[in-house]
C-alpha cells in the first residue's frame, strides 16, 4: 500500500515537473518479431523540447533466472548471437529529430538459407546522443568571495530504450508452464511469486494475472513478461496490497501474447505458506 | 493521420501531437471505431505499445573541498549524502531520476551499462563513481514508473580542482 502511494505520488509529481525536461524519447513498438527474410518499422519519436540526436545500435542482452535483463560482454557472445547481429540489419543509425518530430526506423532481415532453424535475438537499443550543454548540466556555481573553490561534477546520464528483435528461422516450438507458485506475507499486504518455465527452441511472451479461484477479474496484472531461450524459467513476483486480497485460494494464469503462442493459456494454484 | 502498413495489420500513428502529450499507448481507450474508419474501409486498427524514458534529475554530488588523504562521497538513491572525513561537501546533492511510460501494468527491465564511470576535468586528473540501482524490474503501474540512480564519487588524496565531466549509461529494457 506504502509503495502504492509513493507511486502515484511520484507519478503525480513527475508529471508535474515534465513540461520542463528535455530530450524525452519515445519508442514504438516495443517487441518485434520477424521470421527469415521480412522486415518491420520501429517509430522513434522526440518528445522533448530540444532537437535531439538520437544513436541507434543493436545490441546483445542477457536475461537472467530473475528475469533481469543486462548487456552481454561481447567475448561471451554466441555464435547464434554474432548470427543474429549479421542477419538483423537496420536504417537509420543516427537521427536528428525536432522536437514532436517522429521517424521511421526500418528493420530487414536476410537470412541465408544455410543458417540453423531457431530463434535469434538481439535488441535495439535507442539512445539520445547529449549535446554539449547537456554536459555542461548543472551548471557550476559561481565561486562566491570567500568561498574556496573546490571542485565540481557534472555526471550526464546517456539513457535509452532497448527493444528486443527476434527473428525465428525455420520449425520453432515453445511452451510455458508456472510452477512453484507461493504466496508470502510483506509489509502491506502479500507477494506472489510464481516460476515461469520455459521449453523449446523459441522465448515465450505474454500477460501474468493474479485471480481469485473461479473469478475472472485479475487482482492483478504483470503485462510484457518473458523468458528468453536463454533461460529455462524465471521468477516473477507480484505484490498485492492488503485490501485487495481475498480470503479464499489464488490462481495465477499466464497468457501468451506472442504470435506463435497462438494465445495459450496456463494456469497454477498459487500455495498459501505459513 | 498517418495511415501505414504494419506487419500486415493497418497502424494508424495518432497525430504527433497525441503521442507527444501522452504517447500512443495512452490513447488505445479513446480511439472510436469511427475515427479509425476514417483513412480506410476496413477495421483491423493497431495501436503500437509505446515506451517513454526522461530524465527527472541529474546524479549530483554538490561542490567538493578535497583533503590531503583519499576518500568519498556517496549520493544515495533518497539524494541523502555522505560526505568522507576530511571532505568539504557543499551545495544539494541529487540521485540521478529516471521517468519511465508505457502501457500500465507492463514490467521493464532497468540496466547500467556499466558500473563505473570516469570523471575528467580535461587535464589529465579523474575520478571515479561507482553506479547502482536497486531498481531492475520496473513495473509500470498506472502506465508509469521511476528509477534512481546512486553513485559513490571516489576523490583521490588532494584532488585537483575544477570542474570534472563524465558519462553514465543507463537503459530501459522492455522484453
Amino acid at each position: 500500500m506504502l509503495r502504492n502511494l509513493a507511486a502515484i505520488a511520484a507519478a503525480v509529481l513527475f508529471s508535474i515537473a515534465q513540461p520542463v525536461i528535455a530530450s524525452d524519447l519515445l519508442v514504438a513498438p516495443t517487441r518485434i518479431v520477424l521470421d527469415g527474410n521480412s522486415g518491420g518499422e520501429v517509430m522513434v519519436s522526440n518528445t522533448g523540447d530540444k532537437t535531439t540526436t538520437y544513436r541507434i545500435s543493436l545490441v546483445l542482452r542477457r536475461m537472467d533466472a530473475t528475469g533481469q535483463i543486462n548487456p552481454l560482454d561481447e567475448a561471451l557472445a554466441t555464435p547464434s548471437d554474432a548470427a543474429a547481429l549479421d542477419i538483423i540489419n537496420y536504417a537509420p543509425r543516427k537521427i536528428t529529430l525536432a522536437p514532436q518530430q517522429p521517424q521511421t526506423v526500418r528493420i530487414g532481415v536476410r537470412a541465408p538459407p544455410s543458417l540453423a532453424p531457431g530463434e535469434y535475438r538481439a535488441h535495439l537499443l535507442f539512445r539520445a546522443v547529449p549535446d554539449a550543454a547537456t554536459i555542461d548540466a548543472p551548471a557550476p556555481d559561481a565561486p562566491k568571495p570567500g568561498q574556496p573553490q573546490g571542485m565540481s561534477i557534472a555526471l550526464t546520464p546517456i539513457y535509452g530504450i532497448a527493444i528486443p528483435v527476434i527473428v525465428r528461422i525455420g520449425a520453432i516450438e515453445g511452451k510455458a508452464v508456472l510452477a512453484n507458485a507461493h504466496l508470502t506475507p510483506v509489509a502491506d499486504g502479500a507477494r506472489v511469486t510464481v516460476t515461469l518455465q520455459r521449453s523449446g527452441n523459441r522465448s515465450v511472451y505474454g500477460t501474468l494475472d493474479v485471480l481469485a479461484q473461479g473469478s475472472s477479474t485479475p487482482i492483478s496484472t504483470v503485462k510484457g513478461l518473458a523468458a528468453y531461450t536463454e533461460v529455462a524459467s524465471r521468477d516473477v513476483s507480484v505484490t498485492i496490497a492488503r485490501d485487495k486480497l481475498p480470503a479464499g485460494p489464488l490462481v495465477v494464469r499466464f497468457t501468451e501474447t506472442d504470435p506463435a503462442g497462438g494465445g495459450a493459456v496456463v494456469e497454477a494454484k498459487v500455495a498459501r505458506g505459513a | 493521420m498517418t495511415v501505414g502498413m504494419f506487419w500486415g495489420k493497418i497502424m494508424i500513428l495518432l497525430s504527433k501531437k497525441t503521442i507527444g502529450a501522452i504517447g500512443a499507448i495512452l490513447a488505445v481507450a479513446t480511439v472510436s471505431p469511427a475515427y479509425a474508419a476514417a483513412g480506410n474501409g476496413t477495421a483491423s486498427v493497431k495501436i503500437l505499445r509505446a515506451i517513454t524514458v526522461t530524465k527527472s534529475s541529474d546524479l549530483y554530488f554538490g561542490k567538493i573541498l578535497p583533503s590531503a588523504s583519499a576518500s568519498t562521497v556517496a549520493v544515495a538513491e533518497s539524494g541523502a549524502r555522505t560526505c568522507g572525513s576530511g571532505l568539504g561537501c557543499y551545495d544539494t546533492a541529487t540521485s540521478g531520476g529516471f521517468h519511465v511510460v508505457g502501457t500500465t501494468g507492463e514490467v521493464v527491465s532497468v540496466s547500467l551499462d556499466s558500473a563505473t564511470a570516469t570523471l575528467s576535468d580535461g587535464a589529465s586528473h579523474s575520478m571515479t563513481v561507482n553506479l547502482a540501482t536497486s531498481t531492475t524490474a520496473l513495473t509500470l503501474t498506472g502506465g508509469a514508473g521511476d528509477f534512481k540512480v546512486a553513485g559513490t564519487l571516489n576523490v583521490g588524496a588532494s584532488q585537483a580542482d575544477g570542474t570534472y565531466t563524465g558519462q553514465y549509461s543507463v537503459s530501459v529494457n522492455y522484453q
